[in-house]
């Protein structure tokens, strides 16, 4: 029996395929998330393959309910060697009417869910002194950019979180692994049209993340050139960088002449 | 001539200096935290000194009572031209017994309270095409840190949200000030064991938000600005040797 990865996301997009991607590996894959038949479609295609697949429906929002999940799962799969805590909402903060509800949704899904998700498996792991963490955070949280503040916000938590629990863990067996991709063709990019510049497609990108994560590293930045470009932006002052964004950032359409 | 200012996490430390100095230099101010005791006996101090002061009892994680706060606040003083969202909470946590509740209550009030306080106060200042949001972040949010991750991250998120909204507010008359501390000599840091080179006194860091919301407000202020030096130096250093020194570093004094 392979041991046990736990995916928290597992129904769709990036998530769906790192189940595919860690049961190739020879993981014995737990999938959370909250549409249960999306995440029986994904275990049954890891099982097609030869897998072994397990899942549990819980909303990260709740700590009670992901925790249940997480017990249940390691009942049937074994003690969670890896943890890849990826489930993630996008929403656009509109500044000029900020709205809480919305603050609240995308910081307890995106950051809280995270940290509750890794709360879950941290004391069991340091003391078994062996196991891999990793959250799929985004490029988006290296540098403030407008109309995401929530988003950006999360994100920018998430991976200072991953930082510092790092700076813990390192030397102790357990490694802490941050995921931080560009765009994603993914139900989470609503676009129509042009897609952004250098979209990767989920299959490519979970490949890419296992092998960071599973290597033990302490990021991935990817594709590089967007990682160059956010690390650039980050060193720019905000006074400096703000016009420019601005100008980048999507606009209403402009008022007719006259 | 200068107008309300309603600062959060009042009744001590920074948030209670912040009241002081703008007192003493003509604002109004409006203080919110949750010991009442203590709210009150700065406002009445304060009110003695001369200046206009009044309180309100709130939890800056709980929506309805800072909308409440926030209200009352007005009614008193008149409208907020000023929010200082200062109300935080910092706890060190070990992995082998990290207890989430306790990060996600570091969130709540550190991340979610901040915004909130905006929150209440930004259709107001949208309104009137005019207002100040000031966040006290910290230095913290520069670098996650050993033992104190979930407090690097709630910094972190705050800095970003807040960095993120001047963007979107900047052609609509609100300029928003986000202040990154490094040591400051609080409650908050009194039980601290290990060394905490360049500390400043809350009283010397209020006097520097003060001009800096007297000008107008706005930008980034990091103090003293060495922290955002070397913490931006330490990423030449290599994580693994950075990171073992750190925790060496956080443990000092400590008795384990
Ligand atoms: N797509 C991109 O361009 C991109 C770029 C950078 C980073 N990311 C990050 O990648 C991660 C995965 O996103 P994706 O692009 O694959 O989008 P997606 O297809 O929408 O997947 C999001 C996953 O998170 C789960 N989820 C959302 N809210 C949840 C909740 N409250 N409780 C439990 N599970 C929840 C969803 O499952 P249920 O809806 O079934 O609960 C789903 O499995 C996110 O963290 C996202 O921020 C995406
Ligand atoms: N001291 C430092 O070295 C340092 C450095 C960088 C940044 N900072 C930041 O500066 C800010 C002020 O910290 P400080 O050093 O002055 O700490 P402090 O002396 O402990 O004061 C914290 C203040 O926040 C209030 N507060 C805490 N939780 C609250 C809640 N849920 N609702 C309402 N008010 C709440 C407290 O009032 P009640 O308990 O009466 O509610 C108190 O007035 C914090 O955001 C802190 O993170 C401090």
């Amino acid at each position: 029996m392979g041991q046990h990865a736990l995916i928290v996301g597992a129904s769709s997009g990036i998530g769906a395929a790192l189940a595919r991607e860690m049961a190739f590996e020879g993981y014995d894959v737990g999938l959370i998330a909250r549409r249960t038949d999306r995440l029986a479609e994904v275990a049954e295609r890891v099982r097609a393959r030869g897998g072994v697949a397990a899942y549990r429906a819980a909303d990260v929002n709740d700590p009670e309910q992901l925790q249940a999940a997480i017990t249940a799962l390691e009942e049937v799969l074994g003690p969670v060697e890896v943890l890849i805590a990826n489930a993630g909402i996008g929403e656009n903060t509109d500044a000029a009417n900020l709205d809480l509800a919305h603050v609240r949704r995308v910081l307890r899904t995106n950051l809280e869910g995270v940290v509750l998700a890794i709360g879950a498996v941290l004391p069991a792991m340091t003391r078994r002194g062996h196991g891999r963490i990793a959250a799929v955070s985004s490029i988006a949280g290296m540098r403030p950019i407008p109309q995401i503040a929530a988003y950006g916000a999360s994100k920018a938590g998430v991976s200072a979180f991953l930082e510092g629990l790092r700076a813990d863990l390192r030397g102790t067996g357990v490694t802490v692994t941050d995921l931080c991709p560009g765009y994603v063709r993914t139900d989470m990019l609503k676009v129509e049209g042009a897609l952004p510049p250098f979209t990767m497609e989920a299959d490519d990108t979970a490949r890419r993340m296992v092998r960071a994560l599973l290597a033990g590293r302490d990021s991935l930045v990817f594709p590089w050139p967007l990682a160059l470009a956010s690390r650039l932006a980050a060193l720019l002052p905000d006074a400096l960088l703000g016009p420019v964004l601005r100008r980048l950032a999507p606009k209403p359409p402009p008022a007719l002449p006259g | 001539m200068p107008g309300h200012v309603i600062i959060t996490g009042a009744s001590v430390g920074i948030g209670a200096a912040l009241a002081r100095s703008l007192a003493s230099a003509g604002y109004s101010v409006g203080l919110i935290a949750r010991r009442q005791a203590l709210l009150e006996a700065l406002a009445s101090d304060l009110t003695r000194g001369g200046a206009k002061a009044a309180w309100a009892v709130a939890d800056v994680a709980d929506e309805a009572s800072m909308r409440a706060a926030f209200e009352s606040l007005e009614a008193e003083l008149g409208p907020c031209e000023v929010m200082i969202a200062n109300a935080g909470v910092l706890a060190f946590q070990r992995p082998e017994s990290f207890d989430p509740q306790v990060a996600v209550n570091i969130l709540r009030v550190n991340v979610e309270g901040a915004i909130t306080a905006a929150a209440v106060a930004l259709p107001g200042m949208l309104a009137r095409r005019r207002g100040q949001l000031v966040v006290i972040s910290s230095a913290a949010a520069l670098r996650g840190l050993p033992g104190s991750y979930a407090y690097s991250a709630s910094k972190s998120a705050v800095s970003s949200f807040f960095r993120s909204l001047a963007f979107d507010l900047a052609d609509k008359g609100v300029a928003v000030t986000v202040v990154q501390p490094g040591f400051v000599a609080t409650d908050m840091t009194a039980s601290n064991t290990f060394p905490m080179p360049g500390t400043w006194q809350a009283s010397e860091l209020a006097d520097v938000i003060v001009a800096r919301v007297q000008r107008g407000g706005g930008g980034v202020l990091t103090t003293p600005w060495f922290m955002s030096f070397a913490l931006g130096l330490s990423r030449l250093i290599p994580a693994f040797l950075f990171d073992r020194a750190a925790r060496w570093y956080f443990r000092l004094g400590e008795k384990s």
